[in-house]
């Protein structure tokens, strides 16, 4: 395992100090690493993503992207996350070809390291004839496949990705996930939310399991599996009974 | 189902008690007030105009073209809203005086701007055509007449999604029929274009309701009229509610490849082709180019030909400021890294849109007044109020608000 990419200490934070949606998180992303952020709806997984992205300022806390935070240099500390969102958001008038080259200048790909990496990417997604295509013909899949172009086209240190299946056809979720393991191995971390949990179980280095706001466990599969004494328990398991409020670990 | 009958109220209540708010705004902004003055003069200039034409002057021919595009362009407010295909598909059939109502307002609405034009014509028909009052008056019930057929022959359209066919055989029969009636045929060819329009109307477009309802081109319309609407009210304030159309002008494409590859270019290639594509920048930016072209042409040749193209960029100018919120219509985080180009690349766009368009009407008053002077002036007078007015003006707004 490498260094962390992604440090988060005792974040707290949310949308108003009055209204807290975040508690005291401390978690950290490895370079090649893919980690899964697990929890029920409104349990702070957006809010979470919100704040690594610097969408957000954390109450209390700090979050470092390769040892530094977003006050100490914001450009750099952006320019390391590829971000993936869960709701696609495209501007009408560009073209996919136009997303993807303007989102390449816009992170300093050089046009040559951009010519390149572009055809693969375009393949892997069923995507290559439909370059001078806009957003208005694009179905939910399609415009999804258009935030994970932009996002693996810049080869950042960290990856952010927020609900990425729903609405991709199963070669997409596939060539996904293959990415995901491709980029894994040459050094990026991943920061994963999800609630396709085989998927989930199957792909993912570690857990970090989300409830009203706070970290009710993390770990390996492994140690998930020990912490609550038993040793076959699937995540989905583990999942409901920690969103049932069950707090298996005290088992 | 009483509240069926009242939804038209309903919604005709809501969207103009949302008009007026826009309306009083406009009422009361410097744009309305450039438009009294072109008005008052426009007037002026019209009448004198007028008296020096003689009775050989194609009038018929003028009033055909307006009046055909007048009548055959047949928008239709419907009031629907999106979400009516999922609550009030189930209940189409009883929403045949919904629509009743819709067509009546329409009428009412294309026909008090017939109303508006035909009088606008009415000292130059009597000067050149005819200067009886009955015969104008005539005319005038005959377009109206005619108007209503296209209203029901639209209506019909909406039955079918693909309907150019039918649209071209009543835009000809529509200016055919104005043409006849302007020009004072003999009365048989009054009568066989009113047989083709009767006999076109009982053997293609009254059939045509033997379709389904295609509700989404009765959305797209009412959703194109309701931007039209918001586009005008968005020139003198920011109308929230406000989504674009697109339309992609790939020929125009080339011209945003002149900026290069690089972070620097990001917003300039954005905006660039947000204003060829985006909503109605081009439009606005290119009919006001043409507007104040034929001023000029029709204006006393020399200093006017300066001001009316200082006037018209002016306009421009004042309604494009808007295309700088266009990048925060999207939550996309993609060109976050080269938001600190975001305002100075958003300023050379503008202004060198309106530079483009000062340099055209130089052009035209070099053409029209051919003296070089008054070019010149036009020009360099020009270049320094766009850059005065981009780079103070816009660029404080730019800095102070964040949005335009």
């Amino acid at each position: 395992m490498g260094k962390p990419i992604l440090e988060v200490e005792h974040l707290s934070g949310g949308y108003s100090r009055k209204a807290q949606v975040l508690h005291d998180l401390n978690f950290h992303v490895n370079q090649g690493e893919l980690v899964g952020l697990v929890g029920l709806n409104g349990a702070g997984k957006s809010t979470t993503i919100k704040h690594i992205l610097g969408l957000l300022e954390p109450t209390e806390g700090v979050i470092k992207i390769a040892g530094q935070t977003i006050q100490e240099d914001a450009d750099r500390y952006r320019s390391r996350i590829g971000y993936i969102p869960e709701t696609p958001s495209l501007y009408e008038q560009l073209t996919l070809s136009e997303h993807l080259e303007l989102t390449a200048m816009a992170y300093g790909l050089k046009k040559e390291v951009y010519e390149k990496r572009l055809p693969g990417l375009l393949e892997m997604f069923q995507m290559t004839n439909r370059l001078k295509w806009f957003p208005a013909h694009f179905s939910k899949g399609m415009k999804q496949k258009v935030m994970i172009l932009s996002a693996f086209l810049v080869e950042p240190a960290l990856y952010v990705v927020d609900e990425p299946f729903v609405g991709l056809d199963p070669l997409a979720i596939q060539a996904l996930l293959d990415l995901m393991v491709e980029m894994k191995e040459k050094g990026s971390g991943i920061l994963m939310s999800t609630h396709i949990l085989s998927t989930a179980e199957q792909y993912c280095d570690r857990f970090i399991l989300l409830h009203q706001g706070k970290i009710a466990m993390q770990g390996t599969m492994e140690e998930l599996r020990q912490k609550v004494g038993d040793p076959k328990i699937t995540l989905h398991d583990l999942y409901v009974a920690v969103a049932k409020g069950e707090e298996p670990w005290k088992k | 189902m009483e509240k069926i009958k009242q939804l038209w109220m309903v919604r005709r209540g809501e969207f103009w008690q949302e008009a007026s708010r826009y309306l009083k705004l406009l009422g009361n902004s410097g744009f309305m007030f450039s438009l009294y003055i072109l008005i008052l003069g426009g007037g002026v200039y019209y009448q004198r105009w007028i008296k020096g034409l003689s009775s050989d002057f194609p009038t018929e021919w003028i009033l055909t073209a307006v009046f055909g595009i007048l009548v055959f362009r047949t928008p239709l407010r419907t009031f629907l809203k999106s979400a009516d295909l999922v609550f009030l598909l189930p209940v189409e059939k009883q929403l045949a005086g919904y629509f009743r109502q819709a067509l009546i307002y329409n009428g009412l609405l294309q026909g008090t701007s017939i109303v508006f034009v035909w009088a606008i014509a009415m000292p130059l028909y009597r000067h050149t055509v005819s200067s009886d009052i009955m015969g104008y008056l005539i005319i005038l019930v005959l377009l109206f007449a005619v108007k209503a057929w296209n209203l029901y022959a639209v209506w019909q359209e909406q039955h079918v999604l693909e309907s150019t066919l039918y649209d071209l055989l009543r835009g000809f029969l529509t200016i055919v029929f104005i043409g006849i009636v302007l020009f004072k045929t003999p009365w048989w060819a009054v009568v066989i274009v009113i047989l083709a329009i009767v006999v076109l109307t009982l053997s293609i477009i009254q059939p045509l309701s033997k379709h389904l309802l295609k509700w989404d081109k009765l959305l797209a319309g009412e959703k194109r009229q309701l931007e039209r609407f918001y586009r005008l009210a968005n020139m003198i304030t920011d109308v929230p509610k406000m989504r674009n159309r697109m339309k992609p002008r790939r020929w125009l494409t080339g011209l945003t490849e002149l900026y290069g590859y690089g972070q620097a270019q990001v917003f300039k290639k954005f905006y660039l082709k947000t204003f060829i594509r985006s909503g109605e920048y081009l439009g606005i930016w290119f009919r006001l180019l043409l507007i104040g072209i034929l001023l000029m042409i029709l204006l006393p040749k020399g200093v006017t030909s300066a001001i009316v193209a200082w006037v018209f960029t002016y306009l421009t100018a004042s309604q494009l400021t808007a295309l700088y919120n266009e990048y925060f219509a999207s939550s996309s985080t993609s060109f976050t890294l080269s938001e600190k180009y975001l305002k100075s690349s958003f300023l050379h766009i503008y202004s060198t849109v309106l530079l483009v368009q000062m340099v055209i009407f130089s052009l035209f008053a070099l053409f029209i007044s051919r003296s070089l002077e008054i070019a010149g002036i036009t020009l360099l007078v020009g270049l320094a109020l766009i850059y005065a007015f981009t780079y103070s003006y816009v660029k404080r707004k730019v800095n102070k608000t964040g949005t335009v």
